[in-house]
């Protein structure tokens, strides 16, 4: 008992404290969970997402043709990695003052939620920073 | 336990051309230009010279990419390319004209998406064809294996008993880049792939006969 308290809690505080998006979707693509850097640079709270669609809060999603590996990682249960090389991002969040989106290194798990249903675990990783450290030249994306 | 017929193993080579084929299209699809994968060798071999090869050849050429499925078959796949075949795919990828020197977290992405596609189509191809259902574990990008891992690794490897290794040849904006694929599971499931294609084959059969 003790035990699932202290992973909950770890998880919990994992979640909360990574640097990273994270968005937890059931089968019906709607959100589930939402953590703090979401809402630190969506400025949505996880209130206003809960159980809505995540291809309605981002219509861009499917605009830019990515839903399909939202929707093949929960239909195949299979993870899927977007590199910002290829996909430059999937959740559309604005930076340096609207001028350019947030590139973004995204994971896409299958997750087995509420008695066994299938969701997926979305984690967005800013890819600016990594960029920099890695100093990898932007002007990439510019061509 | 082996194959029993030459047949058998005609299956498995087929049903491992047409996992790459569909692995194939979805490369191009996200690279934006043809994608060619040419399989001049698929056999299947006991799990101890996979351990044997992984020792002696694959630790010092570089980068796997491992993943980990499970469901009606279970099995793991590892993808094996040699550091220089990687930085040249990713030469080709980011239209780079200077070589790449090192490997950043970047380039690793750039690793970690195709390799996902390219195990992940693949055996997804071949699970839809015997109608079995499997999970994908999250996909491991490793360089410079270290000798811990190594070992980690072989102690997995244990509980399989054999290894379908596919010898590839990819071909992207014509260059050409060589990799091994891994498919390990057991022979148990391998059979059931094969008993499954042939009552397949069989039901056709029989329906164009009546």
């Amino acid at each position: 008992m003790i035990y699932q308290e202290v992973k909950e809690s770890f998880i919990q505080l994992f979640i909360e404290g990574i640097s990273h998006g994270v968005v937890v979707i059931d089968n019906k693509y709607q959100v589930l969970y939402w953590n703090n850097w979401m809402f630190n640079h969506t400025g949505l709270t996880e209130k206003e997402v809960f159980k809505k669609s995540i291809f309605e809060i981002y219509p861009q999603i499917k605009e830019r043709e990515k839903d399909t590996y939202i929707i093949d990682c929960i239909n195949y249960r299979r993870p899927f990695f977007l590199s910002p090389i290829f996909h430059e991002y999937l959740i559309p969040i604005d930076i340096h003052d609207k001028k350019m989106k947030m590139l973004q290194n995204i994971k896409i798990y299958p997750s087995i939620v509420s008695n066994e249903e299938i969701g997926a675990i979305i984690i967005i990783e800013d890819f600016v920073l990594l960029a920099k450290l890695g100093n990898f030249n932007l002007n990439y994306f510019k061509n | 336990m082996n194959l029993n017929t030459a047949y058998d193993n005609d299956i498995i080579q087929e049903v491992v051309n047409i996992g790459i084929g569909d692995a194939a299209d979805a490369l191009s699809k996200l690279v934006k230009s043809p994608v060619l994968i040419n399989i001049p060798d698929v056999k299947i071999i006991n799990i101890s010279e996979v351990k044997n090869y992984i020792e002696s050849e694959l630790k010092n050429l570089g980068l796997f990419i491992i993943q980990d499925f499970k469901g009606t078959i279970e099995g793991k796949v590892i993808l094996s390319y040699s550091t220089e075949c990687a930085k040249s795919l990713l030469k080709i990828l980011l239209n780079e004209t200077k070589d790449i020197l090192a490997l950043s977290n970047i380039e690793l992405s750039v690793l970690e998406e195709i390799g996902n596609i390219l195990s992940g189509s693949c055996i997804t191809s071949i699970c839809n064809m015997v109608k079995k259902q499997v999970i994908f574990s999250l996909p491991h990008v490793i360089q410079d294996i270290s000798l811990k891992y190594l070992i980690n690794l072989q102690h997995e490897l244990d509980q399989y008993e054999s290894c379908i290794v596919i010898k590839n040849e990819m071909y992207i904006k014509a260059e050409q880049i060589n990799g091994y694929i891994f498919i390990i599971v057991s022979m148990r499931d391998i059979k059931s792939i094969i008993d499954q294609l042939k009552d397949d084959l069989k039901k056709i059969t029989q329906g164009k006969l009546t």
